[in-house]
């Protein structure tokens, strides 16, 4: 007993600090929230803390309910890393703008906590509390700026699409208990391993449920709009954090199913791939609110995941040289996550750091218009995500497209590849845009203007790692490849 | 394409539903087109115990559907001012029907269930409880539940100090 409760200390430190920030909300009144964001990053940092102290992994946590290895290492540090960013920009937002409420901090811990339990869950019951534990907590954060229409309605599409989503992924969780008369991952390898057409129904019906969470084209529609309305620094949280947990399930559960779910999976996925790509590159193009352009390249992104994913799909016949390949694809998915993380948070929070103090947003690409002259050290690091979203060299976003592709080429799917590097380019437009604004045309009237050095800082910092580890991403690929493969050993 | 037990049992379904009086050989092969396109929708059909509950959920519809049908056909329909007036437990209308309620009655409301939802998670520890006290696990047994209501505690005390429980 606790030798498990010390294995999911970093858990409980996540869990607590979201009671006990709640409770100091209650109790403090003062109009400046800083006590709460400073106790915010102490509750983050105290789970980073908890977790370097307590690595001792283990398969079998409460009888096979959670399971902790480098894997969640991996994925834990990424989720409160986002964490902690989000919370940065929101304490210098917050201390500028009335319309936020204080609710934010508890709600960012425990949508962390669901985030990390659904990188660590092996357990279908468990994997969905975490989910529904996330979700809540964001439904409440994307409708967090309460005077502004477009949020509370984002929040309240969020809501019903997600609890939809929800139902359906419950439904096929529900399939599989059905056959297998229990919820542990591991009962599923065991039992479901015949394949037939409840299990293939099961596997589809997880497939849109978390198709839906990544915002993979059919079920992309609500992206747009929820993206555009929530407050920018939520968006951010969402767009890299919320994808990351669900890819982060996605791969846990194509690791134990493999079989099962390749045979729906793989076809379906390549599919889907594609056409999240190219719709959301091409939707993207014609957008001139920044969000909605983020929120499109975002389902874009989706799908270069989904590639990755449908590498690790390639039935395993050739288990050895196939085990390096599924390896390397693994560890290239999460190195993506990663980098997909530090470039989009680094955009959301230059786009959060130009809202208006009455809580508007700058979300107008027009009003970016010299922004190098205004805040030049803002514009080369907004320049710097917009390159490496677009995948130029040296940029993070162009390390992790490449690793990407090469698992997608070595896996012999070569037309993909082709594919997704088309997409590439057909993105750099867009994005490209956004620089030529910023640079090539001199700042108006309305031109946007920043003021919280905080964020500007933070998103400065991400602009170096993005460059840093685009021109040496080995080292940390090699810890994703090494997290990878820890699913195998443990979990 | 393998023919298996299921096959048949499949196919005998789709003829009860287009009540085909006989399964000639020539409308077998349309029905095996048929069937395959069934295919997908296995999980469905996939054993014959499904086949009652489909019988009654039919029965219900058709009978359902049967009287409603009958009464609106056959039944006399006086309307007067009295029938059309808004339904208050048989008591004469007082006022008209949009009326606005307090705000703070939802928040009690959702209040409510909030708390009224969660201690139904006692009653399944109440009920293994003896068994932990006769496994001598009484400190485990507890502390979860102390941890549960504690954290039911700090919601309240939250609820409490931001306000949500003064009427006004």
């Amino acid at each position: 007993m606790t030798a498990n409760l010390m294995a999911i200390l970093p858990y409980l430190v996540l869990a607590g600090g979201a009671l006990l920030v709640m409770l100091v909300d209650s109790f403090v009144k003062s109009m400046r929230k800083d006590h709460l964001s400073n106790l915010s990053l102490l509750v983050l940092l105290g789970s980073l803390v908890a977790q370097q102290f307590t690595q001792q992994y283990s398969s079998d946590l409460f009888a096979g309910l959670l399971a902790t290895s480098k894997f969640t290492f991996y994925m834990n540090t990424l989720f409160v890393a986002i964490a902690l960013l989000t919370v940065n920009y929101a304490s210098s937002l917050y201390s500028r703008s009335s319309s936020f409420s204080s609710e934010f901090y508890p709600l960012i811990l425990l949508a962390t906590l669901g985030m990390c339990l659904m990188a660590a869950a092996t357990d279908m019951l468990v994997l969905f509390i975490a989910i529904e534990m996330m979700s809540m907590a964001v439904y409440l954060m994307v409708a967090g700026n309460r005077k502004s229409i477009k949020s509370v309605e984002a929040g309240f599409k969020y809501l019903i699409l997600g609890a939809f989503a929800s139902a359906i992924l419950l439904m096929g969780m529900a399939l599989l208990y059905g056959q297998t008369g229990s919820t542990l991952y591991s009962s599923f390898a065991a039992v479901s391993s015949s394949g037939g057409l409840m299990t293939s129904l099961a596997v589809g019906l997880l497939l849109i449920g978390f198709g839906f969470k990544i915002a993979m084209v059919p079920f992309h529609m609500w992206t747009p709009d929820v993206y555009d309305g929530a407050p920018s620094h939520i968006t951010g949280f969402m767009a890299t954090g919320v994808k990351a947990a669900a890819m982060a399930a996605m791969i846990r559960i194509v690791w134990v199913l493999i079989p099962q779910v390749s045979v729906v999976w793989a076809p379906l996925i390549g599919v889907l791939a594609v056409l999240t790509m190219t719709i959301g590159n091409l939707v993207a193009l014609a957008q001139s609110n920044i969000k909605r352009m983020l929120a499109w390249s975002s389902i874009a992104h989706a799908g270069y995941l989904l590639l990755g994913l449908m590498t690790l799909l390639k039935p395993t016949s050739d288990s050895a040289v196939l085990s390096v390949v599924a390896d390397n694809a693994g560890g290239a998915l999460l190195f993506y996550l990663l980098a997909y993380a530090v470039m989009n948070l680094g955009a959301f929070g230059i786009i959060s750091y130009l809202a208006k103090n009455r809580g508007e947003e700058a979300d107008n690409i027009e009003r970016y218009a010299g922004l190098s002259r205004t805040r030049p050290l803002v514009a080369a690091s907004l320049a710097i995500f917009m390159f490496s979203l677009a995948g130029i060299p040296p940029t993070i976003g162009f390390a992790g497209k490449f690793y990407i592709f090469e698992g997608v080429v070595k896996a012999g799917m070569i037309p993909l590849a082709i594919w997704g590097v088309v997409n590439s380019l057909l993105s750099a437009y867009y994005y490209l845009r956004i620089i030529i604004v910023m640079y090539m045309k001199d700042p108006e009237e309305s031109s946007y203007k920043g003021s919280s050095w905080e964020t500007a800082f933070a998103t400065s910092v991400l602009a170096i790692i993005s460059v840093l580890l685009g021109v040496i991403p080995a080292p940390i690929r090699d810890v994703a490849v090494a997290a990878f493969k820890s699913l195998g050993q443990s979990g | 394409m393998v023919v298996d037990r299921r096959d048949f049992s499949v196919n005998f379904l789709i003829a009860l539903l287009i009540t085909n009086k006989e399964l000639a050989s020539r409308k077998y092969a349309r029905l095996r087109v048929i069937y395959i396109w069934f295919d997908a929708g296995e999980a469905a059909f996939m054993a014959e115990q499904f086949v009652p509950l489909l019988l009654v959920i039919s029965l219900a519809l058709i009978f359902a559907l049967l009287f409603l049908g009958l009464s609106y056909w056959l039944g006399p329909k006086k309307a007067s001012k009295l029938k059309k007036t808004v339904y208050e437990c048989g008591i004469p209308v007082r006022g008209g029907i949009e009326i606005r309620f307090f705000i703070r009655f939802f928040l009690v409301a959702l209040l409510f269930l909030l708390f009224d939802l969660e201690a139904v998670f006692i009653y399944p520890w109440a009920v293994m409880y003896q068994s932990m006290l006769d496994g001598g696990r009484m400190i485990f047994a507890l502390s979860e539940m102390g941890v549960f209501v504690g954290i039911l505690v700090v919601g309240l005390v939250y609820v409490w100090k931001k306000g949500a429980l003064e009427w006004q």
